[in-house]
């Protein structure tokens, strides 16, 4: 009985409706109209650093000279 | 003709990258998920509600997108730089540039987002400075430790 009230419950408009339900559109909204790109590019912008430190770590290690004819 | 070359570099890059990445990932799971800290905007819109919280759960999901695109990059360059003859293949070095990676993503994510864009801290609140000097300070034991495996790692 408590399966089928389970099953009941999660086929219910409550249940399917949250993606698109008032906090997420509020969210989205909130989200996309507020400073989008200003806050993107701050969140981003130790990625970019770590990115540009990693670009230099190939000079990393013991350096070997070779003969090349 | 002399060249030189730092046959480590491709290596180092790779396990760098994927340290990066695991690294963010840790963080996410553990500080952001279980324990519900370090939220991705909690220093300039606090999650106290539904709406807030859903907010910086956003914002945490898109910086998360862009440290799987560093794990995978990693990925990427391990496979490469498995192919090439010329790089050596070491556990230790692998283990130390991940290391390094994880490290560096606390130093420099904690440096800028913590105290120089105050976008969020570890653990809002009393003794936040606490948490954020412990989270930097594991960050450099994470790049010493790493260094330490790199450079045993050529022996």
């Amino acid at each position: 009985m408590s399966v089928l009230a389970l099953v009941l419950a999660s086929a219910s408009p409550a249940a399917w409706a949250c993606p698109n339900c008032d906090t997420a559109q509020t969210v989205r909204a909130w989200m996309f109209q507020t400073d989008f790109w200003e806050r993107l590019s701050l969140i981003l912008l130790p990625l970019v650093v770590l990115a540009a430190i990693v670009s230099q770590l190939d000079r990393v290690g013991r350096a070997e000279r070779r003969e090349r004819s | 003709v002399t060249i030189s070359a730092r046959p480590e570099g491709p290596l180092v890059q790779a396990g760098a990258l994927l340290g990066i990445g695991l690294g963010g990932f840790a963080d996410g799971i553990v500080l952001h998920q279980i324990l519900q800290w370090h939220n991705m905007l909690s220093g300039k819109v606090p999650p106290i509600d539904v709406i807030s919280i859903k907010y910086n759960m956003l914002w945490d999901g898109i910086f998360h997108a862009f440290t799987w695109l560093m794990t995978a990059t990693g990925l990427g360059l391990l496979w490469r730089a498995g192919g090439r003859n010329d790089v050596p293949w070491s556990t230790r070095t692998f283990l130390g540039s991940m290391s390094l990676g994880w490290g560096l993503f606390n130093v420099v994510e904690g440096v800028i987002d913590h105290q120089i864009l105050g976008l969020h801290h570890v653990h809002p609140g009393s003794g936040q400075l606490a948490w954020d000097i412990g989270f930097l300070a594991f960050g450099a034991l994470l790049v010493l430790v790493g260094g330490a495996l790199i450079r045993t790692g050529r022996d």
